[in-house]
C-alpha cells in the first residue's frame, strides 16, 4: 500500500474499504491466481521502469477508457479497495502506486467485458479485456 | 503535502518515444480524454532538468556510498564469513508456523532452522553477507541488474538467497522497528506455503522489502527521501532462480500482518 494512501484518498474524497477490495476479487473470479493469464495478451502494455510519474500518468490518460469511467481499484497485498474515476486514478498515480511495493489492480465494466488495468510492482502496466465465462463465472482472457 | 505532483525531468519527446515502443496495440488510445489533476495543486516543475538529474545522481551516489560503508563494516566485524548453504528463516507468527513439507536437500534441516522473531533474523542474516564487492552485488555483471540514478532504482545480484535478503534489508534501511508489519510465505486461502518470513515494512510503508520467489529477487524500497524520481530509492537484490524458494508466488499470494499477527485489511 502506498505511503499515506489513506490521507491521499481522503484528500480526493474517496472512501476505501476491504469491501471494495472484495468486489474486485469477486470480479476476477474470487482469486488473483488467474491474473497472469488475464495479462498474457493485453490490449495495451507499458514498461514503466524508466518513466517518470508524469509520463506514466500521461500514458494512462491516453488509454481507451473514458475519464469519467468508474474504476474498482484494489491494493492487493493490503486487501484494500476503492472506487474512483479513471481521471482521478490517472492524474494521481504517483500517490496511488509505488514501484517495488505495490500491485494495484483496477477493474471496470465495458459492455459485456471487464477491462483489467494492472500496475505491478515490477512497473509493468497492462490493460486487458476479459469475459466472464458463461459456464462457471470464471474470468478468461479475451482474444485480441 | 504528499499528494503534490512530482514533475518529470524528461521532455515530452522522450515519453512519446518510449510509449510508442512499449505499447503493442494502442491505436485506439489516440484522441481520448486526458485526465486532469483532481487535487489541482502542485506547481509545474520549474527547475532545469540537468540540475535535477545532477542532484539525483549525487544523492544516489551518496546512497550507494552509505550502503557500501555498511557492508564494509559488517565485513570487518564478521570476518568475511561465507554462507555455504541458504538458511530459510521460519517464524512463529500470528498464523501457525508451517514447516516446509518438501525441503530440498541443500537446505538446512527443519530442526536447524532459525526459530526467531522478525528482526532478530536481520542481524543474523546481515552478518552472513561476506562483503560488498561492488554496488552490483557479488555478481555485478548479472544481466538482470538494472540501475538508474534518474529514477532511484538500484539493483544488485547475489550468489545466494540469504545474501540477497540481507542486502535488501540494508538497502531498505536496516531495522524496521519493533512494530514493523510482515509478510509470510503462507496463502490463507489454500494453506500453501512454508511460513517463512518473506517481507517486512515499516507501519508507515516508507521502507521495506519483500521476496518475489518465482524469479528470484527481493524487492526493496525507501521512500523517506521522496517518490520515484524524486529522491526515493528502490530496487532488486537478485538471487539464483529457485522456484521452491520461499517468497510471493503471484500477485496477492500473501497478506501483510501487523506485529501481533493480525492480517491487515485496509489499514
Amino acid at each position: 500500500m502506498p505511503p499515506k494512501l489513506t490521507a491521499v484518498l481522503a484528500a480526493l474524497a474517496i472512501e476505501a474499504s476491504p469491501d471494495e477490495f472484495a468486489a474486485v476479487e469477486s470480479f476476477l473470479g474470487g482469486s488473483f491466481s488467474g491474473l497472469a493469464e488475464i495479462r498474457r495478451n493485453p490490449v495495451a502494455k507499458l514498461d514503466a521502469v524508466d518513466l517518470t510519474s508524469q509520463e506514466i500518468s500521461d500514458w494512462l490518460s491516453g488509454l481507451p477508457i473514458g475519464k469519467h469511467a468508474e474504476l474498482h481499484v484494489a491494493w492487493i497485498a493490503d486487501r484494500l479497495g476503492a472506487r474512483m474515476s479513471f481521471e482521478a486514478f490517472a492524474a494521481n498515480i504517483d500517490d496511488l502506486w509505488f514501484p517495488a511495493m505495490d500491485d494495484v489492480i483496477s477493474v471496470l465494466h465495458s459492455g459485456s467485458n471487464l477491462m483489467v488495468l494492472v500496475l505491478d510492482h515490477e512497473e509493468l502496466i497492462t490493460l486487458s479485456s476479459t469475459n466472464p465465462s458463461e459456464d462457471d463465472g470464471r474470468i478468461v482472457a479475451s482474444q485480441n | 503535502m504528499w499528494i503534490d505532483r512530482s514533475a518529470s525531468a524528461d521532455g515530452p519527446e522522450d515519453h512519446v518515444t518510449r510509449s510508442a515502443r512499449s505499447v503493442p496495440d494502442d491505436s485506439d488510445a489516440a484522441g481520448k480524454d486526458s485526465g486532469a489533476a483532481v487535487s489541482g495543486d502542485g506547481p509545474p516543475h520549474s527547475s532545469p532538468a540537468s540540475s535535477d538529474t545532477a542532484l539525483r545522481t549525487e544523492r544516489f551516489a551518496a546512497h550507494l556510498a552509505k550502503i557500501e560503508a555498511i557492508y564494509h563494516q559488517y565485513g570487518v566485524d564478521h570476518g568475511h564469513a561465507r554462507v555455504e548453504k541458504p538458511e530459510y528463516e521460519t517464524v512463529s507468527s500470528g498464523i501457525r508456523r508451517i514447516e516446509a513439507e518438501d525441503a530440498e536437500a541443500d537446505r538446512v534441516g527443519v530442526d536447524d532452522r532459525q526459530k526467531v522473531d522478525g528482526r532478530l533474523a536481520e542481524a543474523v542474516n546481515v552478518a552472513k553477507v561476506e562483503t560488498l564487492e561492488a554496488s552490483g552485488g557479488d555478481i555485478p555483471d548479472d544481466p538482470r541488474n538494472y540501475s538508474n540514478p534518474k529514477t532511484g532504482r538500484l539493483d544488485a545480484s547475489w550468489s545466494a538467497y540469504d545474501r540477497a535478503i540481507a542486502a535488501a534489508r540494508e538497502h531498505s534501511g536496516g531495522d524496521l522497528g519493533p512494530d514493523s508489519i510482515k509478510m509470510y510465505d503462507h496463502n490463507p486461502r489454500t494453506g500453501e506455503g512454508t511460513g517463512t518470513l518473506i517481507g517486512e515494512q515499516t507501519p508507515d510503508r516508507l521502507r521495506g522489502w519483500r521476496i518475489d520467489g518465482q524469479d528470484g529477487h527481493v524487492n526493496w524500497w525507501d521512500w523517506t527521501g521522496g517518490k520515484k524520481g524524486a529522491d526515493g530509492v528502490y530496487g532488486h537484490d537478485w538471487f539464483p532462480e529457485d522456484p521452491s524458494a520461499p517468497g510471493s508466488r503471484y500477485i496477492g499470494w500473501a497478506p501483510w500482518q501487523d506485529s501481533e499477527g493480525n492480517i491487515l485489511e485496509g489499514n
